[in-house]
């Protein structure tokens, strides 16, 4: 066990992950998504990705992708403004950084443990860590795919590993 | 957009107002909520705390409204020079941030000019909690 690890990290399921993601979708841009199963193994053409690296006692990797038409979509209904459709990109990274926000406080244990400021990142499939996920879920929102992916980056410990 | 209720008193104050938001997103959302609640304010917009510092030697900000989490200087270290600057130490300022953590609802605790509402929230609720802050400026200031 690395002793810097809070004994009490829980491990969030894929569900607990769709739960922060469909929150703050709805909180931030009044949209709902549905649960749709899990992400299919292997590439699938989802071209809007963001990472964010969560370090502090634990360390995690979030990413989430879709397509750009999702982007577009939060984009809209975030400000209202049916002009803000060129503002896909920088609305799901927005998304990306509220999501991990969130899980790092009602989630993991970033409510009370000290975490550094992170800053969503564009990534791609091959800088996945080669492990599975300790959380994952698909989610149909407005009717485009969004993957989420929460990986423990540092061997997990405590009674909920 | 929800519509957005606004107490009369800062409807009616000429106010300016500092924006420093990162994401072209958010601050779309936040600029079109304050323009809609408070047509007489002027809003200024940064992208990251040193930008908004070189604003604040150009603008008066009655009220600034910071993101933390941002490329560059990042709210916490705008937030520290802002308070160790004799003359920009009182400004009101309004913190949004996805992080609820303790410890950033302790470092700000004894601050009586700052207030932290969760990401997201809504024009409704960014503009009551500006109200408590502009409250006990002066009217002559705004």
């Amino acid at each position: 066990m690395n002793p810097s690890q809070s004994p009490f990290l829980t491990r969030p399921s894929g569900f607990a992950v769709a739960e922060v993601v469909d929150r703050v979708l709805s909180d931030w841009a009044y949209l709902s998504a549905q649960p749709a199963g899990m992400p299919a193994p292997g590439p699938a053409h989802l071209p809007l990705e963001f990472a964010v690296r969560l370090s502090g006692p634990s360390d995690f990797l979030l990413v989430m992708r879709s397509t750009e038409a999702l982007g577009s979509a939060v984009a809209v209904a975030s400000t209202g403004d049916p002009g803000a459709n060129g503002l896909g990109p920088d609305a799901f990274r927005e998304l990306v950084n509220l999501v991990a926000g969130h899980l790092l406080t009602e989630c993991l244990d970033g409510g009370t443990a000290l975490y550094r400021s992170f800053l969503p990142q564009a990534s791609v499939p091959s800088d996945w860590p080669a492990c599975d996920p300790m959380g994952q879920a698909l989610l149909l929102v407005d009717n485009h795919p969004l993957e989420i992916r929460l990986w423990s980056t540092q061997p997990a410990s405590g009674p909920h590993a | 957009m929800e519509p957005t209720a606004v107490p009369k008193p800062l409807a009616l104050r000429t106010l300016t107002i500092l924006l420093i938001e990162d994401s072209d997103t958010v601050r779309s959302f936040l600029h079109h909520a304050l323009r809609a609640a408070l047509p007489s304010a002027t809003i200024v917009e940064a992208t990251e705390g040193r930008a908004a510092l070189r604003e604040l030697t150009r603008c008066r900000a009655d009220l600034i409204i910071t993101d933390l989490q941002m490329p560059g200087m990042d709210g916490r270290a705008f937030l520290a020079t802002l308070r160790q600057n004799p003359i920009l130490r009182h400004k009101r300022v309004l913190v949004l941030s996805s992080d609820n953590s303790r410890d950033l609802r302790e470092r700000y605790a004894s601050d009586p000019h700052l207030a932290i509402l969760p990401k997201p929230s809504t024009g409704a609720e960014i503009l009551r909690v500006a109200h408590d802050l502009l409250a006990d400026l002066p009217a002559s200031a705004a």
